[in-house]
């Protein structure tokens, strides 16, 4: 593991804002942090780039604690805000060699390292234009550069698409995937599908108190509670619906449109299995007309609800 | 300087900010103004251009005045150091970096420093004019320099403070402006103190105390104290606020 993330702990006066946070992040990965606004994402990763100091807890970086990492954590580390830390009255050539020297020593590697970070945000045509005078998804780019411009080995993103038009969003989320070749990164976002798209893990966050945390397939086998199989057919009536009731443990069945236009059935399952094997070999043994047949897979944004339901329940019972 | 890594970068970058913005141009011309017109009527007002009433009716005065002028002038140079960085993030970029806080808070400390030297410079023109009026008193001049300079290192490390406080940069000129008052009138209440030593203590705490030896060309060892440890307090105190962010 690259990051620990320890039984942290944050409180502000009145507010505790993590409760004993722990989460791993893997090597290589994209790992999403996500949580509704006010989960204490950014307390998290403040607290992560050691900017504010845990109540309790500690952050480990490649099995070295932060305290002990000391200014050395310069180096490790890139973050990218959700407040740009843009000096705007500066180039961005000059702004990104600023921000180099600030963080790294070796300055035989400043102009190449500077120039391949601005081909890399696609900002050869930016790079000798004023911060202030750059349309917001350019500004973003720009904080992106800063975050990767001393090529550290853990990127801190803090919604890097917020703000930003469609066309932009869809550039910074190929820049991202680009970064995770040679980088480790931590995606924090309120935006599922983003979530969804980009990340290899996930940590969910509420109210200061991480849900669930871990590769987005095995929190899918955790909370999947049902097999949806959704099947395309031109045939299909009441006897055999409970003809396939009785043969195989279905807890529900819908159904779409009509004979005419093709059905669409959905059979809903508790029990684990291939059942679309089952469903597939029924329904041409009856001759439905089956056209087409897939397993419906759990989005994150049914583990999020699902996780979220689950604590809040648990909560609740605790009371 | 491998001993304050980062030190001379930020200092190089803050400079070119500062020169580069109207800001100190604005107090520049501001701050010659006002010098000039005050160095204009103390030389009508002087009847006679001897060289004792050239240091007593124009030199003194004029130096008093100038430190007068800088507790306005001060506030206004300072508001940003700190209070701009971290309502615009830049703040947490430094404190992330290679850099110690003590040498984030020196660079921009030098900084202002240069800029205080860069607006004295413009008086410089007032000696060179005595100067062909037969005035030869260049010690008690190079005193008054000396002064007025650690009174203003001692205006900026209060102003640098102040701007650390808060991220609104009105309310850090404000809080400044208030503790440079409140310095420079505890040597009235001083001299108003029914109690002598406790006056003796209220004046010693007063810059205005200190600067007038330096006017005389008659300071002493604990003239530099004072200033050297307020400066070394206010400086401190700032780089207790920065880290108490982290707190």
């Amino acid at each position: 593991m690259t990051v620990i993330v320890d039984q942290i702990t944050k409180e502000y006066p009145g507010v505790l804002a993590l409760d004993q946070a722990s989460f791993k992040i893997k090597k290589g990965s994209i790992h999403g942090f996500l949580g509704p606004n006010g989960a204490g994402k950014s307390t998290a990763i403040k607290i992560m780039a050691n900017l504010i100091r845990p109540n309790s807890g500690e952050v480990y970086y490649k099995g070295k604690s932060i305290q002990s990492w000391g200014k050395g954590m310069a180096k490790l580390i890139g973050v990218l805000p959700e407040v740009l830390p843009l000096y705007e009255y500066m180039q961005v050539r000059e702004y990104l060699s600023f921000v180099f020297d600030l963080f790294c020593d070796e300055k035989v590697k400043r102009e190449k390292w500077v120039q391949q970070t601005i081909e890399r945000c696609g900002l050869e045509a930016m790079q000798t234009r004023i911060i202030a005078h750059l349309s917001s998804g350019y500004k973003k780019k720009v904080g992106i550069a800063q975050a990767i411009v001393h090529r550290p080995e853990i990127i801190i993103l803090d919604e890097p698409t917020s703000a930003l038009d469609p066309h932009a969003i869809l550039e910074v989320r190929r820049l991202i995937q680009d970064l995770a070749c040679d980088h480790t990164i931590f995606l924090s976002s309120h935006q599922l599908k983003e979530m969804e798209q980009l990340c290899d893990e996930v940590t969910i966050i509420e109210k200061g108190r991480v849900l669930t945390s871990g590769p987005l397939s095995s929190l899918a086998n955790h909370y999947q509670r049902q097999i949806i199989i959704n099947a395309k057919c031109k045939v299909w009536d009441t006897g055999l619906e409970q003809k396939i009731k009785r043969q195989f443990n279905i807890e529900r069945i819908e159904r779409e449109g009509d004979e005419l236009m093709g059905l669409n059935l959905k059979f809903y399952f508790t029990n684990k299995g291939d059942h679309s094997a089952t469903i597939a070999q029924f329904m041409v043994e009856n001759k439905c007309g089956l056209q087409s047949i897939n397993e419906i897979e759990m989005g994150l944004e049914d583990i999020f609800c699902l996780a979220t339901e689950t604590k809040t329940a648990q909560g609740e019972m605790r009371q | 300087m491998n001993f304050m890594p980062g030190l001379m970068l930020l200092y190089k970058k803050e400079l070119r900010y500062y020169f580069k913005s109207p800001l100190v141009y604005i107090v520049g011309g501001l701050f010659s103004l006002l010098m000039g017109w005050l160095f204009f009527n103390y030389m009508l007002a002087s009847k006679e251009y001897t060289p004792q009433l050239i240091l007593h009716g124009i030199i003194i005065p004029v130096f008093a005045n100038m430190n007068f002028i800088f507790l306005f002038l001060i506030p206004l140079l300072t508001m940003k150091v700190f209070s701009e960085e971290s309502k615009n993030g830049t703040l947490d970029l430094l404190l992330r970096s290679k850099m110690r806080t003590i040498d984030i808070i020196m660079a921009k400390y030098l900084a202002m420093g240069t800029i205080c030297f860069f607006l004295l410079s413009l008086t410089l023109i007032f000696p060179i004019i005595l100067s062909f009026a037969g005035f030869e008193q260049w010690q008690i001049v190079m005193s008054c320099y000396l002064g007025v300079s650690l009174c203003l290192f001692f205006y900026l490390s209060i102003g640098i403070f102040a701007s650390s406080l808060t991220e609104n940069q009105v309310l850090a000129s404000i809080i400044s402006f208030c503790m440079l008052l409140f310095f420079v009138v505890l040597v009235v209440t001083g001299q108003n103190m029914p109690n002598y030593i406790v006056g003796q203590i209220f004046q010693y705490l007063s810059p205005p105390f200190h600067y007038e030896t330096f006017l005389r060309g008659s300071w002493r060892s604990f003239n530099f104290a004072y200033f050297l440890s307020g400066i070394g307090i206010f400086l401190y105190s700032t780089n207790i606020s920065l880290k108490s962010r982290s707190w």
